[in-house]
């Protein structure tokens, strides 16, 4: 990782040091030196996106995810088209997590066309999966109880979702405890519900705290009710989505 | 580097004298183990070192939005147990490892309504001096209200591009207390733009190895982190101002530092706590690489509002490799997390010995904890009563400011019946949620203006916590706190692109707070099932959404003539639903809502884009905001009794907002809650 940021670093300092505020080479890291060369790009730093963009076409994987960070951070139309095709080159690339977010882009409904595109969703499924990207296991899972595909399969949705929450995918461990409280696919498991969304909470997820939040106000999910529980849960909502929405 | 070494102020008269002898000592400098006043080897000092964190702001235990006690939280609670811990050794220290100025009304208030001025001490920092603390640190919610405000309320000046030139920056008033700061550094000179460390010296109590009790000054050094990722947290008040840098290799720079200036004992205070993730100088939890830095004696922790130690936690960050949460040790040092809004102190007892090479912590004999100011009965400790006089203007100015009215109503906003088809509190939630969608969507997602936006909201409090908990909005005035009566969560605006079926799918499911009525059943039946209120779900779209609830049909078969503008809804056609972040991710189960229908996540809150559609409005009327029954149950006759719970005597309040046929059988429904049983015609509806 350091070695192959290092290559970037070095042939983007030219490029981008009279225009970035920091100089990134000397960064004690290849997760700073990418925070900081995105933070320049972000700031529509020519020289320092250029950078990205070029080492990310040269088929490098940190500049590439960097890159697609700052265009997925941008969210215009323009820069939605170059994500597409960055993450598209990832998973050409035989990048497994690429591949999953952009089948992610791909089935968004905002999207236009997005229905059209629906065989390539999942063959891009199949490759994240492949490679064990938790992300792709959750978005089989939806797909298996899209009525639109067919008649849902909650049982294999669970078995999916239960994958993607035990691979980290803190929207799974939410997801699942949903469908665990409905007896959805698996029976009913109030505790285990309550496990997975104490799990999805840690990870900062905002709808699983405010789960925890409803839960401690109704005493749901064999907790007892306790009001000031609530509220604390609330104010963590609150700021789990306001980190959420940078 | 403005670094500087400064004398505890004296609390007591006794210890006036004895700081002199630190004074002397300090200046004589040289071998520290055989100074002329350097104790005797194996003299030994036992120390409570205290923490707060994520105080937030909250001073009183009091809650801004229902204008009512909360004995849950406050650092007025906090402040007995310390005064406890200092009873019971004469030997301490208290510490805040940050989050202290935003986080209630009343931070708010004090930043943004009526800006506390340069010369007055913002509100929690008084209570903090009149407690008495030795350091403390800056969390990332320090850096909300921007450079300027920071720079005021802290007493500093900042050297950063964004503020005027340092000399002519007021010095303000700030904490009394020394506010460390040591890994965000300004972009104009690339230095800290607080101290990053203090070296406190204090004199303790300590027993010589013959036993007798002696003054003995230990310098304890300092040293405060943030977390790193303010820079994405506080873009906007930070980005080309400041920089951050990594835990870890910060304090590799500043300790030896404070080591060669004399401090024998480092004590790291992290706005952060542990993460097995792999180091990162960008990381938000650095503490478990932090405490691994050589010369650190104890840690501080916070931002993750948790109880460290605590052997029961199931909290991932204290389950990693590297942390004892029975112990109350992040790679063996001795540390604690007093979770947050003064609910705990952290404490942690350390023993020192004075051996040939100064002042050593005998981790052997140190213990760390948090105490409560809840008692095992469930009682609260009694507040101190010293502080509440400090900060009533400030009190009593913010409930003032959630009591300003921000419009008026000609009506009231209730939920006692949205049960049964009253949205008095309901429509205005809808109205607000549809009309922020809808400029939204014109003016950024051209592609879907001429798609309907609907909404949703959903009666939250309906009666739960029994005859007071319900939204209960008098016509009047309308002020701030009424629109969390009226919008209870802090959920955020979602939009979500669904279909015709969906929506139908959506409703069917919300109706499944209704139990199946047999309209051939002569015994009273109960309307209401045990799904929950605030999943019940009401769509309305201003006059133009129109449907009926069927309970005789079984659940997922109840919702009949569903219309737009008078027109059959197509299962095909495409709607825009206004929502919050919970329900389009998949809160509550409803089927199709997992997230991947949201095609607008707004950062904003449901409650403040109400608040905004209030002001605009300025006077709201029945006619237009709370008379709008987008649904009705069916009619159907039935043999006996459909009843169901509410706030007694109420049963006028029904007819007038438009609900016919309901009437109060019971005064007391026997639940114990205090609501009234009432039946509902359902052949009238």
């Amino acid at each position: 990782m350091k070695r192959a940021i290092a290559g970037v670093a070095l042939a983007a300092t030219l490029a981008a040091a009279a225009a970035a505020a920091r100089p990134f080479w000397v960064a004690p890291d290849a997760a700073q030196a990418q925070s900081w060369l995105r933070e320049a790009a972000d700031r529509r730093d020519a020289g320092a996106e250029a950078s990205l963009a070029r080492w990310s076409a040269r088929g490098n994987a940190p500049a590439r995810h960097a890159y697609a960070m700052l265009l997925s951070h941008r969210g215009d139309a323009v820069s939605s088209q170059r994500l597409a095709q960055v993450l598209a080159d990832g998973a050409d690339a035989g990048d497994a997590a690429d591949a999953t977010r952009l089948a992610e882009l791909l089935a968004q409904p905002s999207r236009p066309g997005a229905s059209r595109e629906d065989a390539r969703v999942a063959r891009l499924l199949a490759q994240g999966h492949a490679g064990h990207v938790p992300a792709a296991a959750r978005l089989l899972a939806l797909r298996a109880l899209d009525p639109a595909r067919g008649t849902p399969d909650p049982a294999r949705a669970a078995a999916w979702m239960a994958e993607a929450a035990s691979g980290g995918d803190a929207p799974a461990m939410f997801l699942l405890a949903n469908m665990l409280r409905a007896g959805q696919g698996a029976p009913r498991d109030d505790a285990k519900a309550l496990v997975l969304y104490q799990a999805a909470a840690d990870a900062d997820y905002a709808p699983a705290i405010q789960a925890l939040a409803i839960a401690w106000r109704y005493g749901e999910l064999g907790l007892q009710a306790d009001a000031a529980q609530s509220r604390l849960m609330d104010h963590e909502a609150a700021e789990a989505l306001a980190h959420a929405a940078l | 580097m403005n670094l500087f070494t400064i004398a505890t102020k004296p609390r007591h008269p006794a210890f006036a004298v004895t700081l002199v002898a630190a004074a002397t000592l300090a200046a004589c400098g040289g071998d520290k183990s055989s100074g002329a006043n350097a104790p005797a080897q194996g003299t030994t000092v036992n120390v409570t070192m205290m923490e707060t964190t994520d105080l937030h702001q909250n001073i009183l235990g009091y809650d801004y939005y229902k204008l009512a006690e909360d004995k849950s939280v406050g650092i007025e609670r906090t402040s007995a147990l310390i005064r406890q811990v200092r009873a019971a050794n004469a030997n301490t220290m208290l510490f805040d490892a940050g989050d202290i100025i935003q986080g209630t009304v009343l931070g708010d208030y004090q930043a943004l309504v009526n800006k506390v001025p340069c010369t007055d001490k913002l509100a929690i920092f008084k209570a903090m001096d009149a407690i008495g603390y030795d350091a403390g640190t800056i969390g990332n919610h320090e850096f909300n209200y921007g450079l300027k405000y920071l720079a005021q309320v802290t007493g500093r000046q900042f050297n950063t591009p964004n503020l005027d030139p340092v000399a002519s920056q007021p010095k303000c008033q700030g904490p009394a207390y020394p506010q460390v700061l040591a890994n965000v550094v300004s972009t104009t000179d690339a230095k800290p733009i607080f101290d990053p460390y203090v070296i406190v010296t204090k004199t303790f109590s300590a027993t010589t190895p013959d036993g007798k009790t002696v003054q003995v000054p230990v310098k304890v050094g300092v040293i405060g982190f943030t977390p790193p990722l303010i820079m994405a947290w506080d873009k906007g008040n930070l980005d080309g101002n400041v920089t951050t840098t990594g835990l870890k290799e910060t304090a590799e720079k500043y300790i030896p530092e404070m080591k060669a200036k004399g401090a024998d004992v480092i004590v790291a205070v992290a706005h952060g706590g542990p993460d097995n993730a792999a180091y990162s100088a960008t990381m938000e939890n650095g503490a478990l690489y932090l405490a691994q830095v050589p010369g650190v004696d104890v840690l501080m922790m916070g931002h993750q509002h948790q109880v460290f130690p605590n052997a029961a936690s199931t909290v991932a960050a204290f389950n990693i490799d590297g942390v004892d949460k029975k112990a109350g040790t992040v790679a063996g040092v001795p540390a604690v997390m007093a979770n947050f809004w003064g609910k705990n102190l952290g404490v942690v007892n350390l023993k020192l010995t004075y051996g040939s090479t100064g002042w050593v912590v005998d981790k052997t004999a140190t213990t760390t904890a948090t105490m409560s100011t809840q008692n095992a009965d469930k009682s609260y400790v009694a507040a101190d009563p010293a502080i509440a006089p400090l900060v009533q203007t400030e009190h009593a100015g913010t409930i003032a400011y959630v009591k300003t009215p921000i419009g008026s109503s000609d009506f009231r906003m209730t939920t006692y019946f949205a049960d049964v088809g009253d949205t008095t509190a309901i429509q205005i939630v809808n109205q607000a949620q549809a009309q922020y969608v809808k400029d939204y969507v014109a003016a950024n997602l051209p592609q879907y203006k001429s798609l309907p936006v609907l909404s949703v909201s959903a009666p939250f409090k309906s009666g739960f916590g029994g005859a007071t908990d319900y939204t209960d909005v008098a016509s009047g005035d309308l002020a701030i706190f009424n629109a969390a009566d009226l919008y209870l969560y802090a959920n955020t605006i979602q939009a979500v692109l669904v279909t015709g079926a969906d929506v139908k799918a959506w409703l069917e499911k919300a109706a499944t707070r209704f139990n199946q009525i047999d309209p051939t059943k002569t015994a009273a039946q109960s309307l209401v099932s045990t799904f929950p209120g605030y999943n019940f779900d009401v769509l309305d779209g201003d006059g133009s959404i129109r449907y009926e609830i069927d309970v005789t049909q079984p659940q997922g078969s109840r919702i009949r003539n569903l219309t737009v503008n008078g027109n059959a809804v197509d299962p095909a056609a495409q709607f825009i639903v206004a929502t919050n972040n919970y329900r389009a991710s998949g809160g509550g189960g409803f089927p199709g809502l997992d997230g991947s229908k949201t095609i607008y996540r707004s950062p904003d809150a449901n409650r403040d884009v109400l608040i905004a559609y209030v002001k605009k409005a300025a006077t709201l009327a029945k006619a237009t905001n709370g008379s709008d029954r987008s649904w009705h149950f069916t009619r159907v006759a039935t043999a006996g009794p459909v009843q169901f719970s509410s706030a007694p005597g109420l049963a006028a309040l029904a007819a007038s907002d438009g609900v016919p046929g309901v009437t109060q059988v019971l005064a007391d429904d026997g639940a114990g809650l205090g609501l009234a049983r009432y039946q509902i015609d359902l052949s009238v509806q």
